[in-house]
């Protein structure tokens, strides 16, 4: 890219226009506000575009010329013209990443010039390659310095690949308590029911507020992810929700423990409803309650 | 219904009339609608035999019969399937007369469950018979205290008026017309309505608070419909008629009850309904959704029995979102992808969701469809319900070997018994008698009867799912 000062008088006017208008101009717009024939705006223009300053993009079947950003006009520096292409292709993937397959199709390189160039991007830290929680063999490639979406990474609940079960755990027993305490809290307090009921429901952000007092967490969680420990609260059977209208007319959701444990169904409550064989369970045959061996312990307990 | 079921039936008629009618019964079942002359010709019964045995079937409505033709009748008899399915139950109904009315009704009901159908005044000579041979009530019953429970009983709808029956089975002739006035029989319904309505307060009072199960069976105290599980809701009560039932019921949850009902009404349960703002409103109970939320209950307690809490968060999360991809489950579920891939396929193979595959393209391509998985809540209770059966069958028939094998024992402890109470109504203290068993008897029938009870007791809590699964199969099967 040659220097700033190398640049003619219309060039650094052009750069100045296009970054009044972030949105991009068209060839109309150009031309209208640099007074220039349409010839020696389309050398300028090209020149730009060589010198990886400018961008062109089409909406619809309008060309648009956009100013690139200094940083990314950085990054593609001193980069060949098969790493541009990737790195243009990776870089439009955003935080989902892009697969190599689709990389190839993209770009039409072969396998292993597309192996080549991706290895030579990551070596310089223009690129990253990140494993997704859901296929941990499906690797996608993304630019260096973006953070992976929460779909590829799973959120807070995933470190390194790995799900932390017992953080999840402890996090949902500890909200039920909450949860529990703020209704016991509240029958003791009101003796009207409806105003007991208004006391026990705890909204996320109540919820939010005593997980970051608690200090289990080494990250600040987002609401999505207390409401999805909430969520799971209530799929559980420990708690219900309800919506209410809340302040401004917005629906806002609240969440409450049950009073007691969840009732157990009399079936479970004997061998038989556990039992993963039934159907095939007949006095007599090969399978028999009379030679049940987890029938006689029950029996006997 | 499956052959589970039916084996049940035979058996529950075996354990009660013995084996010529169970295997009456079963020839009835195997053939489903059968004339007499089939039925001797099937079982081998001489004519007496097989009409005697059909007379105490049809009085205790386990069997059912159907004339056609005209020149030529044919009567032809089944097996009334739900009927005989509500045996097991009979202790219960027993229960509830005894904790409402007293001994005397539970002698009065147990009777006549008994005898299935009777006349009034020979099932009550009968109980006065057995009342004043028991020594506790010698000298504090007589006919009129009978007969007014009687009343009382028929008042709350317990027992109900039944078409004439007959001696030999056939239906009513000119000359059984005659012979006697009306025969009475238990209304199952009713009980089955009383066992519902618990159900209900009960449910209420897990999910909110006692207040708030009081206020429901106020409701149902008002509730004026006894159609067991047919109708969808019961008759609407006003805000007043509410009021004044609680103030007889708990008075001291008379200033709350506003409350309550706008904490019920509010709920996404639906279970109490608003229907009518006038004069502080009308409120009912929407059985239909309690029947489905109570069933929703009882099968996501036994997939958290059966299969962990991992899957029962799984199950709760397909039931309550009705159609959904198995990644969004995982998300949802707070569970590693992998474990709630495999937790999820595992209920799926054990057929408690199934999946509903919806194509993109026309070509019917795996890559482009969509795979929802749903719970099939109504081929799932009616599996359940068999599961239910069977597992009855399994109890009843361990319990009878159990009592076979000791029978000697058992005979035996029961001679003692007897021996002990004629001494002791001859005046001898009990002490001074011999023991007729030895300690190592003693022990084995110990154990015996313990196993016993224990199955008994397992047999009641079974009946308890398979009230909730049976409320909702019918209320589906109607509506």
């Amino acid at each position: 890219m040659p220097p700033r000062a190398a640049m003619g008088k219309e060039e650094s006017q052009l750069l100045q226009i296009l970054a009044q208008n972030p949105e991009g101009c068209t060839d109309n717009m150009l031309q209208q506000k640099m007074k220039m024939e349409k010839k020696d705006l389309v050398t300028s223009i090209n020149k730009l575009i060589k010198a990886g300053k400018l961008e062109l993009k089409t909406q619809g079947s309008i060309l648009i010329y956009l100013l690139r950003d200094a940083k990314a006009a950085e990054s593609t520096k001193g980069m060949g013209q098969e790493e541009k292409i990737v790195y243009n292709i990776i870089e439009k993937s955003g935080n989902k990443g892009i697969w190599v397959k689709e990389i190839r199709t993209r770009s039409n390189l072969q396998l292993t010039q597309l192996n080549k160039v991706l290895k030579s991007l990551e070596s310089k830290k223009s690129i990253k390659s990140v494993k997704p929680v859901t296929d941990s063999k499906k690797k996608v490639y993304m630019l260096f310095d973006i953070k992976p979406d929460s779909s590829l990474t799973g959120g807070a609940w995933y470190s390194e690949n790995d799900f932390e079960t017992e953080f999840v755990d402890i996090l949902g027993r500890q909200t039920l308590t909450f949860l529990q305490r703020q209704r016991s809290h509240a029958e003791v307090q009101h003796t009207d029911p409806l105003a007991a009921q208004r006391h026990m429901m705890c909204d996320i952000k109540q919820v939010k507020h005593f997980i970051s007092q608690l200090g289990i967490s080494k990250v600040e969680l987002e609401d999505a992810e207390v409401k999805q420990i909430l969520e799971s609260l209530v799929f559980d059977g420990f708690a219900t929700r309800l919506h209410t209208l809340g302040e401004g007319g917005k629906k806002q959701t609240f969440y409450r423990a049950i009073k007691h444990q969840p009732l157990t169904s009399g079936i479970s409550r004997v061998p038989c409803g556990v039992c993963p064989i039934i159907s095939q369970c007949t006095p007599g045959g090969l399978v028999s309650p009379q030679t049940c061996k987890y029938m006689k312990e029950w029996l006997e307990f | 219904m499956t052959t589970g079921v039916h084996q049940l039936v035979v058996s529950l008629v075996d354990d009660l009339f013995g084996p010529i009618c169970a295997k009456t019964v079963s020839t009835i079942l195997q053939n489903n609608q059968i004339t007499m002359k089939e039925i001797i010709q099937h079982t081998g019964f001489d004519r007496r035999t097989a009409n005697q045995c059909l007379c105490v079937l049809i009085k205790h409505r386990f069997v059912r019969y159907e004339e056609s033709g005209e020149k030529i009748r044919t009567v032809r008899y089944s097996v009334d399937i739900s009927q005989s399915l509500s045996l097991p139950f009979y202790p219960l109904f027993v229960n509830i007369v005894k904790q409402q009315h007293g001994d005397v009704a539970e002698v009065v009901l147990e009777e006549l469950l008994h005898q299935g159908s009777s006349f009034k005044d020979s099932l009550l000579e009968i109980c006065l018979v057995r009342l004043q041979s028991s020594i506790k009530d010698k000298h504090t019953v007589n006919m009129e205290t009978l007969n007014s429970i009687f009343e009382v009983l028929v008042s709350r709808g317990y027992v109900e008026k039944t078409e004439e029956a007959t001696e030999d089975g056939e239906p009513p002739t000119k000359k059984s017309r005659s012979s006697g006035g009306v025969m009475w029989r238990v209304n199952t319904h009713t009980f089955y309505t009383f066992m519902r309505d618990t159900q209900i307060v009960e449910f209420i009072k897990n999910r909110f608070d006692e207040g708030a199960g009081e206020v429901v069976s106020v409701i149902l105290l008002l509730n004026n419909q006894i159609d067991g599980d047919m109708s969808q809701c019961s008759s609407s009560a006003s805000y007043d008629q509410i009021l004044h039932g609680l103030k007889n019921k708990s008075p001291n949850m008379v200033p709350f009850a506003k409350s309550y009902l706008d904490i019920l009404t509010d709920s996404d349960l639906g279970i109490v309904k608003l229907v009518d703002d006038y004069g502080g409103g009308s409120f009912l109970i929407n059985f239909s959704n309690f029947y489905l939320e109570f069933a929703k209950h009882h099968i996501c307690s036994i997939v958290r029995e059966r299969f962990g809490p991992k899957s029962h968060r799984i199950f709760s999360i397909v039931l309550a979102k009705r159609m959904i991809e198995q990644k969004q489950v995982a998300e949802l579920a707070l569970i590693p992808y992998k474990d709630a891939k495999e937790l999820l396929y595992t209920l799926y193979t054990q057929n408690f969701i199934e999946i509903q595959e919806l194509h993109r393209t026309p070509d019917f391509s795996p890559l482009r469809t969509f795979y929802l998985f749903h719970v099939p809540i109504e081929k799932l209770t009616s599996k359940l319900l068999n599961v239910c059966y069977k597992a009855i069958y399994n109890l009843m028939s361990i319990r009878k070997d159990n009592l076979n094998e000791n029978s000697r024992l058992v005979d035996k402890s029961l001679r003692a018994d007897a021996s002990t109470l004629a001494a002791t109504q001859q005046g001898i203290a009990p002490e001074d008698l011999e023991d007729m068993l030895t300690s190592s008897e003693k022990q084995q029938l110990g154990s015996c009867m313990r196993i016993v009870k224990r199955l008994d007791l397992g047999e009641i809590n079974i009946l308890d799912s398979i009230c909730a699964l049976t409320h909702f199969g019918n209320n589906q099967n109607v509506h």
